[in-house]
């Protein structure tokens, strides 16, 4: 297990470094000039070259890069030059919102990808299987800003079941202390009700927004997974030998097909996060996906270099916690030995 | 009394409705261990799979009747369940498991099947690993199959029949994935626990030379067809269908070959 574990952490610091190189070069190599960008059309040459002396950007490119590991190991990110603060300042202040989107989002995938993805491998090629996957490819295929405003329009508009598109509480509702920054979690945390409640509307429609269409991601490897495991030889083997379908579907082939299904929950995970762009934009949620989108339009490179890399990471982050998870269930990992 | 009598098994692929099997009468009666051979694809495995209740997603059995001790048991679905069968495969590390340590499966099958507590089943889960010839059964109960050899696993599977107290032991290919001397050790425990216990024994193999030794009778498939059965000895010496003299010169050529390398 301290192998696996020793394995797992190089293999996550590589990545690490090669996201970091990926990101920088990308960046470089896009067109435009972020000094020019920042000036505007009005500047002079002189007035130019000054600033990309300012940010650096008039070194060798392998100056830059040493210059931008340098600072990732303090920890900088850069300046935002659209704002003038510093980059992790921007998305460190933004991330809770994200995260607390990304969670529910995920827990509405698993709410509904879970249970379906077992009725479909239970009842595979008869009805109920029918019905999931038509739901899986609707789900999958539909456009996530073309659901949020089926959503708004209905569950708001016309049914006034949840709060329109306005952000995280109600407007003029002050948010919880902070804890954790998950708004819903710190008002449970300090016992304020109303907040908790509200944040929990507030968080609903964006977060079936996107946990719909992740959902359709989750029933299929639930499905294929488990009939993945109904064809190998255990499950045959507790068939044969009388084991009650009902406690082979939960003992053996569940937690068998959990390996493949953690891994595909970890991915849906990671894009839930760095994938919720657009969702964030139709909300007005203030994630950092926000300010991914507010960087584009100005055109703020730094900012959008670090909201690359930060997601990375956190993607990075997942894949380990994943893998270890994976250590806990599999006792071939956890034991080592002979690979069967 | 036979141990079980199978009349007249038809099985096909649903969708396509081409048939599998055609017709297939067997019979095993206590202690006997009748072989069942045939190549790759004529349908061994399916005639013991549908024995059990357990044909694979898309097969359809479309005739035939099982006997056991007696007793009808067609309309059960899973007859294992009630009819005390027990199998036995071709992969014994695949067979198992990998999450659940040996002694738990066992005990499983154990509690499962003789109808005892948790803690009883552990003990005389230990107990079965010790009758199957499982060296420190206490140790070996607390693996995974991981850490166990091919062989060691087979014994496992041994171990979880022989909680089932079997009417009739089905041993699809037991011995084709294992070493050529753990091949015998094999055989061999099946031949010492069919004595013991008075069970019956189908023994699918495509290995003649695992009939010649085990088997008090065999029978001969063919492309979904029975096309021949009687004692060992009497269809070696005497085989009256053409496939199987083609099937027993194929076994004596390749022997011969071996002698002469």
């Amino acid at each position: 297990m301290l192998r696996y574990l020793l394995r797992r952490v190089a293999i996550s610091a590589i990545t690490v470094l090669g996201l970091a190189l990926v990101v920088f070069l990308v960046v470089r190599i896009l067109p435009g000039d972020a000094a020019a960008a920042r000036l505007g059309p009005e500047a002079s040459d002189a007035d130019i070259e000054a600033l990309r002396a300012e940010y650096g950007l008039d070194q060798p490119l392998i100056v830059q890069l040493g210059d931008y590991l340098a600072g990732l190991l303090r920890g900088d990110l850069g300046t935002a030059v659209s704002t003038g603060r510093s980059v992790s300042a921007e998305l460190f202040a933004r991330l809770p919102a994200s995260i607390e989107l990304a969670i529910a989002g995920l827990i509405v995938a698993l709410l509904i990808g879970f249970p379906l993805g077992m009725l479909a491998a239970a009842k595979r090629g008869r009805f109920p299987d029918a019905i999931a996957r038509i739901f899986a490819v609707l789900g999958s295929s539909m456009a996530p800003v073309w659901l949020g405003l089926l959503l708004i329009f209905g569950l708001y508009s016309v049914a006034h079941l949840f709060p329109g598109p306005v952000g995280r509480l109600p407007i003029g509702m002050a948010p919880p202390t902070q804890i954790t920054g998950l708004y819903a979690l710190d008002a449970v945390l300090t016992g304020n009700w109303v907040v908790a409640g509200e944040a929990l509307r507030y968080l609903a429609l964006p977060a079936l927004t996107l946990g719909l269409g992740a959902s359709a991601a989750v029933l299929k490897m639930v499905r294929s997974s488990l009939i993945a495991t109904e064809e190998s030889g255990f499950v045959r083997t507790a068939l044969a030998y009388g084991v009650p379908g009902r406690e082979v579907l939960w003992r053996d082939q569940l937690r068998n097909a959990m390996l493949q299904v953690l891994t595909a929950i970890g991915l849906v995970f990671g894009f839930l996060l760095g994938g919720n762009v657009i969702v964030e934009r139709l909300f007005s949620w203030p994630g950092v996906g926000r300010v991914a989108f507010d960087a584009l339009g100005s055109n703020d490179l730094e900012l959008l270099q670090g909201y690359a890399l930060i997601i990375g990471v956190i993607y990075i982050a997942l894949n380990f916690g994943v893998d270890l998870v994976y250590g806990l269930i599999d006792p071939r990992i956890r034991l080592g030995g002979r690979a069967s | 009394m036979s141990r079980l009598t199978i009349e007249d098994l038809s099985v096909e692929v649903a969708a396509t409705r081409s048939s599998i099997l055609r017709g297939v009468d067997l019979e095993i009666e206590p202690g006997e261990i009748v072989g069942l051979v045939g190549e790759s694809g004529s349908g061994k495995s399916m005639t013991s799979l549908a024995t059990m209740g357990i044909l694979p997603f898309g097969l359809r059995q479309t005739s035939g009747r099982f006997l056991v001790d007696g007793e009808d048991v067609t309309d059960q679905k899973r007859r294992s369940v009630s009819s005390r069968f027990a199998m036995i495969f071709q992969n014994p590390r695949d067979s198992l498991n990998p999450l659940m340590k040996v002694g738990e499966q066992v005990a499983r099958m154990v509690q499962l099947h003789q109808r005892l507590g948790r803690a009883e089943s552990r003990a005389e889960a230990v107990r079965l690993l010790g009758r199957v010839h499982i060296i420190a059964p206490d140790e070996t109960a607390r693996k995974y199959p991981h850490q166990l050899s091919g062989g060691m696993c087979q014994r496992v599977m041994v171990a979880m029949a022989l909680a089932c107290k079997p009417s009739l032991l089905i041993a699809d290919e037991p011995t084709t994935a294992l070493d050529v001397t753990v091949q015998a050790q094999i055989l061999d425990l099946i031949i010492e626990l069919t004595d013991e216990t008075r069970c019956g024994v189908l023994l699918v193999t495509h290995d003649l030379g695992v009939v010649a030794e085990t088997c008090d009778r065999v029978n001969v498939l063919y492309r979904g067809d029975l096309v021949e059965s009687g004692t060992t000895a009497r269809v070696f010496a005497d085989p009256q269908h053409e496939y199987t003299r083609y099937l027993l010169d194929a076994g004596r050529q390749l022997e011969a070959a071996d002698g002469a390398a």
